[in-house]
Protein backbone atom coordinates (compact mmCIF):
# COMPACT_ATOMS: atom_id res chain seq x y z
CA UNK A 1 0.00 0.00 0.00
CA UNK A 2 1.39 3.38 -0.97
CA UNK A 3 1.68 6.40 1.29
CA UNK A 4 -1.07 8.00 -0.73
CA UNK A 5 -3.39 5.09 0.00
CA UNK A 6 -2.56 5.28 3.71
CA UNK A 7 -3.23 8.97 3.72
CA UNK A 8 -6.53 8.45 1.93
CA UNK A 9 -7.58 5.80 4.43
CA UNK A 10 -6.55 7.93 7.36
CA UNK A 11 -8.69 10.72 5.94
CA UNK A 12 -11.52 8.23 5.54
CA UNK A 13 -11.35 7.48 9.24
CA UNK A 14 -9.89 4.03 8.80
CA UNK A 15 -9.72 2.08 11.98
CA UNK A 16 -7.24 -0.77 11.82
CA UNK A 17 -8.53 -2.37 15.02
CA UNK A 18 -12.05 -2.35 13.71
CA UNK A 19 -10.94 -3.90 10.43
CA UNK A 20 -9.09 -6.59 12.33
CA UNK A 21 -12.17 -7.26 14.41
CA UNK A 22 -14.22 -7.43 11.27
CA UNK A 23 -11.89 -9.88 9.55
CA UNK A 24 -11.61 -12.11 12.60
CA UNK A 25 -15.33 -12.24 13.07
CA UNK A 26 -16.29 -12.42 9.42
CA UNK A 27 -14.95 -15.64 8.01
CA UNK A 28 -17.91 -17.22 6.29
CA UNK A 29 -17.13 -19.25 3.19
CA UNK A 30 -19.31 -20.62 0.40
CA UNK A 31 -20.37 -24.21 0.90
CA UNK A 32 -18.24 -27.06 -0.40
CA UNK A 33 -21.00 -27.88 -2.87
CA UNK A 34 -20.76 -24.44 -4.48
CA UNK A 35 -16.95 -24.60 -4.50
CA UNK A 36 -17.09 -27.98 -6.21
CA UNK A 37 -19.58 -26.78 -8.80
CA UNK A 38 -17.50 -23.72 -9.65
CA UNK A 39 -14.24 -25.63 -9.87
CA UNK A 40 -15.87 -28.33 -11.95
CA UNK A 41 -17.16 -25.68 -14.34
CA UNK A 42 -13.69 -24.14 -14.52
CA UNK A 43 -12.07 -27.47 -15.33
CA UNK A 44 -14.74 -28.37 -17.83
CA UNK A 45 -14.33 -25.07 -19.66
CA UNK A 46 -10.61 -25.65 -20.02
CA UNK A 47 -11.06 -29.30 -20.97
CA UNK A 48 -13.55 -28.34 -23.69
CA UNK A 49 -11.08 -25.86 -25.08
CA UNK A 50 -8.35 -28.49 -25.24
CA UNK A 51 -10.64 -31.10 -26.70
CA UNK A 52 -12.00 -29.00 -29.55
CA UNK A 53 -9.14 -29.16 -32.08
CA UNK A 54 -8.40 -32.88 -31.89
CA UNK A 55 -11.59 -34.66 -30.92
CA UNK A 56 -14.35 -32.69 -32.56
CA UNK A 57 -14.24 -34.27 -36.03
CA UNK A 58 -14.53 -37.78 -34.61
CA UNK A 59 -17.46 -36.82 -32.38
CA UNK A 60 -19.63 -35.32 -35.06
CA UNK A 61 -22.68 -37.57 -35.45
CA UNK A 62 -23.75 -38.53 -38.98
CA UNK A 63 -26.78 -36.25 -38.95
CA UNK A 64 -24.66 -33.30 -37.95
CA UNK A 65 -22.13 -34.16 -40.65
CA UNK A 66 -24.84 -34.14 -43.31
CA UNK A 67 -26.22 -30.85 -42.06
CA UNK A 68 -22.75 -29.37 -42.42
CA UNK A 69 -22.47 -30.50 -46.05
CA UNK A 70 -26.09 -29.84 -47.00
CA UNK A 71 -25.65 -26.16 -47.91
CA UNK A 72 -22.65 -26.93 -50.11
CA UNK A 73 -24.49 -29.80 -51.79
CA UNK A 74 -27.48 -27.55 -52.42
CA UNK A 75 -25.28 -24.85 -53.89
CA UNK A 76 -23.56 -27.38 -56.15
CA UNK A 77 -26.92 -28.72 -57.30
CA UNK A 78 -28.19 -25.23 -58.11
CA UNK A 79 -24.99 -24.43 -59.98
CA UNK A 80 -25.28 -27.68 -61.92
CA UNK A 81 -28.88 -26.99 -62.88
CA UNK A 82 -28.02 -23.47 -63.95
CA UNK A 83 -25.18 -24.75 -66.09
CA UNK A 84 -27.45 -27.32 -67.71
CA UNK A 85 -30.03 -24.68 -68.46
CA UNK A 86 -27.44 -22.40 -70.01
CA UNK A 87 -26.11 -25.26 -72.06
CA UNK A 88 -29.43 -26.62 -73.30
CA UNK A 89 -31.79 -23.69 -73.75
CA UNK A 90 -29.96 -21.70 -76.45
CA UNK A 91 -28.89 -24.76 -78.43
CA UNK A 92 -32.20 -26.51 -78.71
CA UNK A 93 -33.62 -24.08 -81.29
CA UNK A 94 -30.41 -24.30 -83.25
CA UNK A 95 -30.60 -28.05 -83.48
CA UNK A 96 -34.26 -27.94 -84.38
CA UNK A 97 -33.74 -25.59 -87.29
CA UNK A 98 -30.26 -26.44 -88.40
CA UNK A 99 -30.99 -28.70 -91.39
CA UNK A 100 -33.62 -26.40 -92.87
CA UNK A 101 -31.61 -23.35 -92.04
CA UNK A 102 -28.57 -24.74 -93.77
CA UNK A 103 -30.48 -25.38 -96.97
CA UNK A 104 -32.29 -22.10 -97.06
CA UNK A 105 -29.19 -20.17 -96.14
CA UNK A 106 -27.41 -21.66 -99.09
CA UNK A 107 -30.30 -20.70 -101.32
CA UNK A 108 -30.66 -17.25 -99.84
CA UNK A 109 -27.04 -16.22 -99.92
CA UNK A 110 -26.61 -16.20 -103.70
CA UNK A 111 -30.06 -14.75 -104.12
CA UNK A 112 -29.28 -11.89 -101.87
CA UNK A 113 -26.14 -11.27 -103.87
CA UNK A 114 -28.14 -11.16 -107.08
CA UNK A 115 -30.91 -8.94 -105.83
CA UNK A 116 -29.72 -5.96 -103.86
CA UNK A 117 -32.04 -4.66 -101.25
CA UNK A 118 -32.27 -1.26 -102.88
CA UNK A 119 -33.94 -2.92 -105.86
CA UNK A 120 -36.86 -4.00 -103.72
CA UNK A 121 -37.77 -1.06 -101.52
CA UNK A 122 -40.99 -2.70 -100.31
CA UNK A 123 -39.14 -5.78 -99.14
CA UNK A 124 -36.38 -3.72 -97.70
CA UNK A 125 -38.87 -1.75 -95.68
CA UNK A 126 -40.56 -4.94 -94.49
CA UNK A 127 -37.17 -6.35 -93.61
CA UNK A 128 -36.33 -3.29 -91.60
CA UNK A 129 -39.56 -3.46 -89.64
CA UNK A 130 -39.29 -7.15 -89.01
CA UNK A 131 -35.69 -7.05 -88.05
CA UNK A 132 -36.33 -4.28 -85.58
CA UNK A 133 -39.19 -6.30 -84.11
CA UNK A 134 -37.04 -9.30 -83.79
CA UNK A 135 -34.25 -7.34 -82.24
CA UNK A 136 -36.53 -5.99 -79.58
CA UNK A 137 -38.53 -9.03 -78.76
CA UNK A 138 -35.76 -11.56 -78.86
CA UNK A 139 -35.16 -14.88 -80.45
CA UNK A 140 -38.53 -16.69 -80.14
CA UNK A 141 -40.31 -14.12 -82.37
CA UNK A 142 -37.78 -14.62 -85.11
CA UNK A 143 -38.07 -18.37 -84.83
CA UNK A 144 -41.83 -18.18 -85.13
CA UNK A 145 -41.44 -16.21 -88.33
CA UNK A 146 -38.67 -18.34 -89.70
CA UNK A 147 -40.82 -20.62 -91.85
CA UNK A 148 -42.76 -18.26 -94.18
CA UNK A 149 -39.81 -16.31 -95.62
CA UNK A 150 -37.99 -19.55 -96.32
CA UNK A 151 -40.93 -20.76 -98.36
CA UNK A 152 -41.11 -17.48 -100.19
CA UNK A 153 -37.43 -17.49 -100.98
CA UNK A 154 -37.42 -20.93 -102.49
CA UNK A 155 -39.10 -20.31 -105.91
CA UNK A 156 -36.63 -19.24 -108.50
CA UNK A 157 -38.92 -16.76 -110.26
CA UNK A 158 -39.18 -14.59 -107.22
CA UNK A 159 -36.10 -12.53 -106.55
CA UNK A 160 -34.59 -13.64 -103.31
CA UNK A 161 -35.35 -11.04 -100.70
CA UNK A 162 -32.69 -10.10 -98.25
CA UNK A 163 -35.30 -10.78 -95.59
CA UNK A 164 -34.56 -14.48 -95.93
CA UNK A 165 -31.37 -14.14 -94.03
CA UNK A 166 -32.68 -12.95 -90.71
CA UNK A 167 -35.66 -15.25 -90.82
CA UNK A 168 -33.59 -18.33 -91.37
CA UNK A 169 -30.88 -17.56 -88.96
CA UNK A 170 -31.30 -19.81 -85.97
CA UNK A 171 -29.83 -17.07 -83.89
CA UNK A 172 -32.82 -14.97 -84.93
CA UNK A 173 -32.24 -11.60 -83.45
CA UNK A 174 -28.59 -11.74 -84.20
CA UNK A 175 -28.94 -12.17 -87.89
CA UNK A 176 -31.90 -9.84 -88.14
CA UNK A 177 -30.12 -7.08 -86.34
CA UNK A 178 -27.04 -7.59 -88.42
CA UNK A 179 -29.02 -7.04 -91.59
CA UNK A 180 -30.41 -3.66 -90.72
CA UNK A 181 -27.56 -1.49 -91.93
CA UNK A 182 -26.96 -3.44 -95.12
CA UNK A 183 -30.61 -3.18 -96.13
CA UNK A 184 -30.52 0.56 -96.01
CA UNK A 185 -29.27 2.76 -98.79
CA UNK A 186 -26.05 3.73 -97.10
CA UNK A 187 -23.44 2.44 -99.51
CA UNK A 188 -20.53 2.98 -97.21
CA UNK A 189 -21.77 0.12 -95.06
CA UNK A 190 -22.16 -2.31 -97.90
CA UNK A 191 -18.76 -3.95 -97.44
CA UNK A 192 -19.25 -4.34 -93.75
CA UNK A 193 -22.70 -5.69 -94.41
CA UNK A 194 -21.32 -8.28 -96.78
CA UNK A 195 -18.71 -9.26 -94.29
CA UNK A 196 -21.31 -9.58 -91.57
CA UNK A 197 -23.49 -11.63 -93.87
CA UNK A 198 -20.64 -13.99 -94.50
CA UNK A 199 -20.00 -14.37 -90.82
CA UNK A 200 -23.67 -14.86 -90.15
CA UNK A 201 -23.73 -17.49 -92.85
CA UNK A 202 -20.88 -19.30 -91.32
CA UNK A 203 -22.73 -19.34 -88.02
CA UNK A 204 -25.95 -20.44 -89.63
CA UNK A 205 -24.47 -23.17 -91.74
CA UNK A 206 -22.21 -24.60 -89.07
CA UNK A 207 -24.01 -27.17 -86.98
CA UNK A 208 -22.36 -25.70 -83.92
CA UNK A 209 -20.92 -22.25 -84.44
CA UNK A 210 -17.50 -21.86 -82.95
CA UNK A 211 -16.62 -19.12 -80.53
CA UNK A 212 -14.35 -17.60 -83.15
CA UNK A 213 -17.31 -17.20 -85.50
CA UNK A 214 -19.28 -15.44 -82.83
CA UNK A 215 -16.37 -13.21 -82.01
CA UNK A 216 -15.79 -12.39 -85.64
CA UNK A 217 -19.41 -11.47 -86.05
CA UNK A 218 -19.51 -9.29 -82.94
CA UNK A 219 -16.28 -7.64 -83.99
CA UNK A 220 -17.52 -6.99 -87.51
CA UNK A 221 -20.74 -5.43 -86.27
CA UNK A 222 -18.96 -3.38 -83.69
CA UNK A 223 -16.35 -2.15 -86.15
CA UNK A 224 -19.08 -1.28 -88.62
CA UNK A 225 -20.61 0.98 -86.00
CA UNK A 226 -23.74 -1.11 -85.53
CA UNK A 227 -23.49 -1.20 -81.79
CA UNK A 228 -27.05 -2.36 -81.18
CA UNK A 229 -26.67 -5.33 -83.46
CA UNK A 230 -23.28 -6.09 -81.99
CA UNK A 231 -24.84 -6.03 -78.54
CA UNK A 232 -27.60 -8.39 -79.59
CA UNK A 233 -25.06 -10.70 -81.15
CA UNK A 234 -22.97 -10.64 -78.02
CA UNK A 235 -25.98 -11.51 -75.89
CA UNK A 236 -26.74 -14.44 -78.13
CA UNK A 237 -23.10 -15.42 -77.96
CA UNK A 238 -23.27 -15.32 -74.16
CA UNK A 239 -26.37 -17.44 -74.21
CA UNK A 240 -24.72 -20.02 -76.42
CA UNK A 241 -21.29 -20.03 -74.85
CA UNK A 242 -21.10 -19.73 -71.06
CA UNK A 243 -17.71 -18.03 -70.96
CA UNK A 244 -18.32 -15.96 -74.06
CA UNK A 245 -16.61 -12.83 -72.78
CA UNK A 246 -13.34 -14.67 -72.40
CA UNK A 247 -13.18 -15.18 -76.15
CA UNK A 248 -13.58 -11.52 -76.93
CA UNK A 249 -10.55 -9.50 -78.02
CA UNK A 250 -9.25 -6.85 -75.65
CA UNK A 251 -10.74 -4.09 -77.78
CA UNK A 252 -14.25 -5.38 -77.10
CA UNK A 253 -13.99 -6.39 -73.46
CA UNK A 254 -14.57 -3.01 -71.92
CA UNK A 255 -17.58 -2.47 -74.12
CA UNK A 256 -18.83 -5.98 -73.39
CA UNK A 257 -18.56 -5.46 -69.64
CA UNK A 258 -20.83 -2.45 -69.93
CA UNK A 259 -23.58 -4.63 -71.37
CA UNK A 260 -25.98 -6.30 -68.96
CA UNK B 1 19.73 -9.47 -19.79
CA UNK B 2 16.27 -8.69 -18.39
CA UNK B 3 15.34 -10.32 -15.11
CA UNK B 4 13.34 -13.50 -15.33
CA UNK B 5 10.01 -12.74 -13.72
CA UNK B 6 8.27 -15.91 -14.78
CA UNK B 7 8.60 -17.45 -11.34
CA UNK B 8 7.01 -14.42 -9.68
CA UNK B 9 4.43 -13.57 -12.31
CA UNK B 10 1.97 -16.37 -11.52
CA UNK B 11 1.67 -14.96 -8.02
CA UNK B 12 -0.38 -11.99 -9.14
CA UNK B 13 -4.10 -12.29 -9.68
CA UNK B 14 -3.74 -10.93 -13.19
CA UNK B 15 -1.13 -13.52 -14.13
CA UNK B 16 -3.25 -16.31 -12.70
CA UNK B 17 -6.25 -15.15 -14.69
CA UNK B 18 -4.19 -14.96 -17.86
CA UNK B 19 -2.83 -18.44 -17.19
CA UNK B 20 -6.34 -19.72 -16.74
CA UNK B 21 -7.37 -18.06 -19.97
CA UNK B 22 -4.63 -20.05 -21.65
CA UNK B 23 -5.95 -23.30 -20.24
CA UNK B 24 -4.28 -23.67 -16.85
CA UNK B 25 -7.09 -24.86 -14.57
CA UNK B 26 -4.80 -24.88 -11.53
CA UNK B 27 -4.35 -21.14 -11.91
CA UNK B 28 -8.08 -20.76 -11.53
CA UNK B 29 -8.07 -22.91 -8.42
CA UNK B 30 -5.48 -20.62 -6.86
CA UNK B 31 -7.39 -17.53 -7.89
CA UNK B 32 -10.65 -18.88 -6.57
CA UNK B 33 -9.08 -19.89 -3.27
CA UNK B 34 -7.80 -16.35 -2.85
CA UNK B 35 -11.04 -14.54 -3.49
CA UNK B 36 -13.93 -16.89 -2.84
CA UNK B 37 -14.36 -15.80 0.78
CA UNK B 38 -14.32 -12.12 -0.09
CA UNK B 39 -16.85 -12.30 -2.89
CA UNK B 40 -19.13 -14.62 -0.93
CA UNK B 41 -19.14 -12.32 2.10
CA UNK B 42 -19.58 -9.27 -0.13
CA UNK B 43 -22.89 -10.76 -1.25
CA UNK B 44 -23.76 -12.16 2.16
CA UNK B 45 -23.42 -8.81 3.95
CA UNK B 46 -25.37 -6.95 1.31
CA UNK B 47 -28.12 -9.55 1.51
CA UNK B 48 -28.48 -9.36 5.28
CA UNK B 49 -27.10 -12.84 5.79
CA UNK B 50 -29.23 -14.71 3.25
CA UNK B 51 -26.74 -17.50 2.57
CA UNK B 52 -28.77 -19.24 -0.12
CA UNK B 53 -29.04 -16.18 -2.30
CA UNK B 54 -25.46 -15.19 -1.54
CA UNK B 55 -24.30 -18.60 -2.78
CA UNK B 56 -26.40 -18.26 -5.90
CA UNK B 57 -24.94 -14.85 -6.74
CA UNK B 58 -21.45 -16.01 -5.80
CA UNK B 59 -21.76 -18.95 -8.18
CA UNK B 60 -23.11 -16.73 -10.96
CA UNK B 61 -20.20 -14.36 -10.49
CA UNK B 62 -17.54 -17.03 -10.78
CA UNK B 63 -19.22 -18.68 -13.73
CA UNK B 64 -19.07 -15.30 -15.41
CA UNK B 65 -15.37 -15.11 -14.61
CA UNK B 66 -14.92 -18.56 -16.14
CA UNK B 67 -16.86 -17.52 -19.23
CA UNK B 68 -14.76 -14.39 -19.65
CA UNK B 69 -11.41 -16.14 -19.24
CA UNK B 70 -10.34 -15.71 -22.85
CA UNK B 71 -11.53 -12.13 -23.12
CA UNK B 72 -9.89 -10.98 -19.91
CA UNK B 73 -7.36 -8.21 -20.39
CA UNK B 74 -5.39 -7.00 -17.43
CA UNK B 75 -6.13 -3.33 -18.00
CA UNK B 76 -7.17 -2.87 -14.37
CA UNK B 77 -6.52 -4.82 -11.21
CA UNK B 78 -8.16 -8.23 -11.23
CA UNK B 79 -9.94 -7.48 -7.97
CA UNK B 80 -11.40 -4.28 -9.42
CA UNK B 81 -12.75 -6.25 -12.36
CA UNK B 82 -13.99 -9.05 -10.10
CA UNK B 83 -15.86 -6.74 -7.75
CA UNK B 84 -17.24 -4.74 -10.64
CA UNK B 85 -18.85 -7.96 -11.87
CA UNK B 86 -20.01 -8.75 -8.34
CA UNK B 87 -21.56 -5.34 -7.91
CA UNK B 88 -23.36 -5.57 -11.25
CA UNK B 89 -24.72 -8.96 -10.29
CA UNK B 90 -25.95 -7.62 -6.98
CA UNK B 91 -27.67 -4.63 -8.56
CA UNK B 92 -29.31 -6.96 -11.10
CA UNK B 93 -30.52 -9.16 -8.28
CA UNK B 94 -32.06 -6.25 -6.43
CA UNK B 95 -33.64 -4.91 -9.55
CA UNK B 96 -35.24 -8.26 -10.37
CA UNK B 97 -36.23 -9.28 -6.86
CA UNK B 98 -37.19 -6.02 -5.27
CA UNK B 99 -37.67 -3.51 -8.04
CA UNK B 100 -36.15 -0.09 -8.37
CA UNK B 101 -36.85 1.00 -4.78
CA UNK B 102 -34.32 -1.38 -3.33
CA UNK B 103 -31.72 -1.06 -6.05
CA UNK B 104 -30.21 1.40 -3.70
CA UNK B 105 -26.58 0.90 -4.60
CA UNK B 106 -27.39 3.31 -7.38
CA UNK B 107 -29.70 5.49 -5.34
CA UNK B 108 -28.02 8.85 -5.13
CA UNK B 109 -30.69 10.16 -2.79
CA UNK B 110 -29.80 7.62 -0.16
CA UNK B 111 -26.14 8.31 -0.66
CA UNK B 112 -26.51 12.04 -0.35
CA UNK B 113 -28.60 11.71 2.78
CA UNK B 114 -26.11 9.34 4.36
CA UNK B 115 -23.18 11.56 3.48
CA UNK B 116 -24.86 14.62 4.93
CA UNK B 117 -25.35 12.72 8.14
CA UNK B 118 -21.72 11.66 8.06
CA UNK B 119 -20.58 15.26 7.84
CA UNK B 120 -22.83 16.32 10.68
CA UNK B 121 -21.41 13.75 13.05
CA UNK B 122 -17.83 14.19 11.90
CA UNK B 123 -15.20 14.68 14.61
CA UNK B 124 -17.54 13.53 17.33
CA UNK B 125 -15.88 10.18 17.96
CA UNK B 126 -12.78 9.71 15.84
CA UNK B 127 -10.37 7.89 18.16
CA UNK B 128 -8.93 4.44 17.51
CA UNK B 129 -11.00 1.47 18.47
CA UNK B 130 -9.56 -1.00 20.92
CA UNK B 131 -12.44 -3.40 21.18
CA UNK B 132 -12.28 -6.89 22.50
CA UNK B 133 -12.25 -9.27 19.53
CA UNK B 134 -14.67 -12.07 19.89
CA UNK B 135 -17.91 -13.55 18.80
CA UNK B 136 -19.97 -10.79 20.34
CA UNK B 137 -17.90 -8.19 18.54
CA UNK B 138 -18.35 -9.92 15.21
CA UNK B 139 -22.08 -10.27 15.74
CA UNK B 140 -22.43 -6.63 16.58
CA UNK B 141 -20.35 -5.53 13.60
CA UNK B 142 -22.41 -7.60 11.20
CA UNK B 143 -25.62 -6.27 12.66
CA UNK B 144 -24.36 -2.71 12.57
CA UNK B 145 -23.22 -3.01 8.98
CA UNK B 146 -26.68 -4.18 7.97
CA UNK B 147 -27.96 -0.86 9.28
CA UNK B 148 -25.48 1.16 7.26
CA UNK B 149 -26.92 2.61 4.01
CA UNK B 150 -26.06 0.52 0.98
CA UNK B 151 -23.56 2.85 -0.65
CA UNK B 152 -21.56 3.26 2.56
CA UNK B 153 -21.80 -0.46 3.22
CA UNK B 154 -20.66 -1.14 -0.30
CA UNK B 155 -17.58 1.07 0.07
CA UNK B 156 -16.71 -0.63 3.36
CA UNK B 157 -17.13 -4.15 1.94
CA UNK B 158 -15.15 -3.36 -1.18
CA UNK B 159 -12.35 -2.18 1.06
CA UNK B 160 -12.30 -4.84 3.78
CA UNK B 161 -13.45 -7.88 1.78
CA UNK B 162 -12.13 -6.97 -1.65
CA UNK B 163 -9.00 -5.32 -0.36
CA UNK B 164 -9.47 -2.46 -2.80
CA UNK B 165 -7.76 0.88 -2.20
CA UNK B 166 -9.83 4.03 -2.31
CA UNK B 167 -8.94 5.03 -5.84
CA UNK B 168 -10.01 1.62 -7.16
CA UNK B 169 -13.28 1.85 -5.25
CA UNK B 170 -13.82 5.29 -6.75
CA UNK B 171 -13.16 3.93 -10.24
CA UNK B 172 -15.37 0.89 -9.69
CA UNK B 173 -18.27 2.93 -8.36
CA UNK B 174 -17.73 5.77 -10.83
CA UNK B 175 -17.49 8.35 -8.07
CA UNK B 176 -14.80 10.69 -6.80
CA UNK B 177 -12.20 9.75 -4.23
CA UNK B 178 -13.70 12.29 -1.83
CA UNK B 179 -17.09 10.63 -2.08
CA UNK B 180 -15.55 7.26 -1.30
CA UNK B 181 -13.75 8.72 1.71
CA UNK B 182 -16.98 10.20 2.95
CA UNK B 183 -18.80 6.90 2.58
CA UNK B 184 -16.09 4.98 4.38
CA UNK B 185 -15.91 7.52 7.15
CA UNK B 186 -19.61 7.14 7.72
CA UNK B 187 -19.42 3.35 7.74
CA UNK B 188 -16.52 3.28 10.20
CA UNK B 189 -18.34 5.65 12.51
CA UNK B 190 -21.47 3.52 12.54
CA UNK B 191 -19.48 0.39 13.26
CA UNK B 192 -17.50 2.01 16.03
CA UNK B 193 -20.68 3.25 17.54
CA UNK B 194 -22.00 -0.31 17.59
CA UNK B 195 -18.99 -1.42 19.66
CA UNK B 196 -18.80 1.51 22.04
CA UNK B 197 -20.19 -0.25 25.04
CA UNK B 198 -17.71 -3.10 24.66
CA UNK B 199 -14.73 -0.85 25.30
Amino acid sequence: MSNRDREDLREAGQDAALERAWRNGSAEQPSARVDAAILAAAHEAVADRKRVPSATPARVPPRQRWSRWAPMAAAAAVAGLAFMLVQTLPRDPERATTPAAQESAKAAAPASAKAPASARPDLAERQRVESSRVGESGRPVAQEQAAPPRVMAAPSDVPAPPAAMPAENPAGGIAAASQVPSVGSNESHSDAGAKRGAVADSIVTGAAASAEDWVAKVLALHDAGDIAAAADTLRAFRAAVPDADRHLPESLREWAESLP
Amino acid sequence: MPPDNTAMEPCTDEALMRAYGQGDARAFEALYARHKGGTYRYFLRHLAGDAAVAEELHQDLWLKVIGARERYEAQAKFTTWLYTLARHRLVDHWRVRHGVALASLEDDGVAAQAEMHAVSVDDVDDGPLHATIGAETARRLVTALAEVPPLQRDAFLLHVEGGLPLDEIARLTATSGETVKSRLRYAYRRLRAALEDLQ
